[in-house]
């Protein structure tokens, strides 16, 4: 078993910067990098306006989310490329994927996982979608989000909107966790104005009681960030200690110390913020578990 | 009287179980809530509503092994909550996650 105490939130500054080290999407090199996905739908809206034959709304706003996933995946996918971290071998570099459409036609799905083909207007009276995975059915939300975390199997599934015939749909899939610690802003998985987890892989090389892990934090807001503890690949659903942290607006460092009896073993970190436009700075640890 | 802003995790392990006594005089509203099924299958999980001694249901979720179910803020029950909420479960342990503002 692990647990953890949260030892201190240190507000570091309070400037917002929610800028720095955010990439452009590479797939939509028209489009300039953005947090904030209003800002993101608008420029999809003014360079690729609805014209009522090719071009519908569900595109504009599953353009926006695909355009703020990439992002996501590329700051996320590189960690360890920038200084410390799980880079160096192939095995170690970190993948996230994520897509986002009309889960009626023409269908939301990544590697083994999908949601099932139903028209919004079922989608709204059931109050749910379905995400079918290779262990069970899951059911979303209208206007919510489920995080997917059974034996190796990791995934955040979203219906931020359904139509009478069309349900907007996202989905993103952990296929290999990145390491901490890093030195590099990352990102967290979104639709619209709603925000789903980031897990990293807490593996100690040596044997060792336990750790400061140190996570530094943007926040355009006071918020609350809840940080949870789960088992590793292959045991994903087991949750072994849960922390809400408030933290305010700017950049603060959250001070964990995870300890495991008789030694601290491999766990996975999940960090999950109420605010879409939070950024993660670094995460540190003391002493360092690389 | 100004607002106060509670967040908590509570692991639940037996069905009824009281999440959240409101305390004196005040109005509780959900504002953050999320449930996580840490069990091995699927659990109906219900959300209650407390007002002295009656109850009433006020979430209904199906919620398979392993998911956490995040509700935006406008998802969330929106009754005003007079003296707490509690939860069941035909599974356990379930982890509710929410922040409640009692007014």
């Amino acid at each position: 078993m692990i647990y953890a105490q949260v030892r201190e939130v240190k507000r570091v500054s309070p400037n917002v910067d929610l800028t720095t080290g955010i990439p452009k999407p590479k797939i939509f090199d028209w489009l300039k990098p953005t947090l904030n996905y209003n800002d993101m739908l608008q420029q999809v809206q003014q360079d690729v306006p609805v014209d009522g034959q090719e071009v519908v709304a569900w595109m504009q706003i599953a353009t926006a989310m695909n355009a703020m996933a990439e992002s996501v995946m590329q700051t996320y996918n590189s960690i360890g490329s920038i200084g410390i971290g799980s880079g160096g071998s192939s095995s170690g570099v970190p993948s996230l994927q994520g897509t986002s459409g009309d889960g009626f036609i023409p269908g939301v799905y990544l590697n083994n996982i999908h949601f099932l083909s139903q028209n919004g207007y079922t989608v709204r009276n059931q109050d749910h979608a379905v995400v079918v995975t290779p262990y069970s059915n899951f059911n979303v939300p209208v206007g919510g989000s489920t995080i997917i975390a059974i034996n190796d199997l990791l995934a955040w599934a979203s219906v931020p909107y359904t139509y009478r015939i069309q349900f907007s749909a996202i989905l993103f899939n952990w296929l290999k966790l990145a390491k901490i610690p890093f030195n590099q802003r990352v990102t967290f998985p979104t639709a619209g104005d709603m925000v789903g987890p980031q897990f990293f892989d807490v593996n100690p090389s040596l044997p060792t009681p336990g750790v400061l892990i140190d996570i530094g934090i943007t926040s355009p807001q006071d918020q609350d960030i809840v940080i949870t503890g789960r088992g590793p690949s292959g045991n994903y659903q087991q949750q072994m200690f849960t922390n809400d942290i408030n933290v305010k607006s700017g950049q603060s460092d959250i001070i964990l110390f995870a300890y495991g009896i008789p030694t601290l073993s491999e766990f996975t970190l999940q960090i999950l913020p109420q605010q879409s436009q939070t950024v993660i700075d670094y995460i540190k640890t003391y002493p360092p578990i690389y | 009287m100004s607002e106060i802003r509670i967040s908590q995790s509570v692991q639940v392990s037996t069905s009824p179980y009281t999440v959240f006594s409101v305390p004196g005089p005040y109005i509780a509203r959900i504002e953050r809530l999320s449930i996580t099924n840490a069990s091995g299958t699927s659990a109906l999980i219900q959300l209650f509503m407390l007002n002295g001694t009656a109850t009433a249901p006020i979430l209904t979720l199906e919620a398979s092994a392993g998911s956490t179910t995040i509700y935006r803020e406008d998802q969330v029950p929106r009754e005003a909550i007079p003296s707490g909420i509690s939860i069941t479960a035909n599974a356990t342990p379930i982890y509710v996650d929410y922040t409640v503002v009692l007014e």
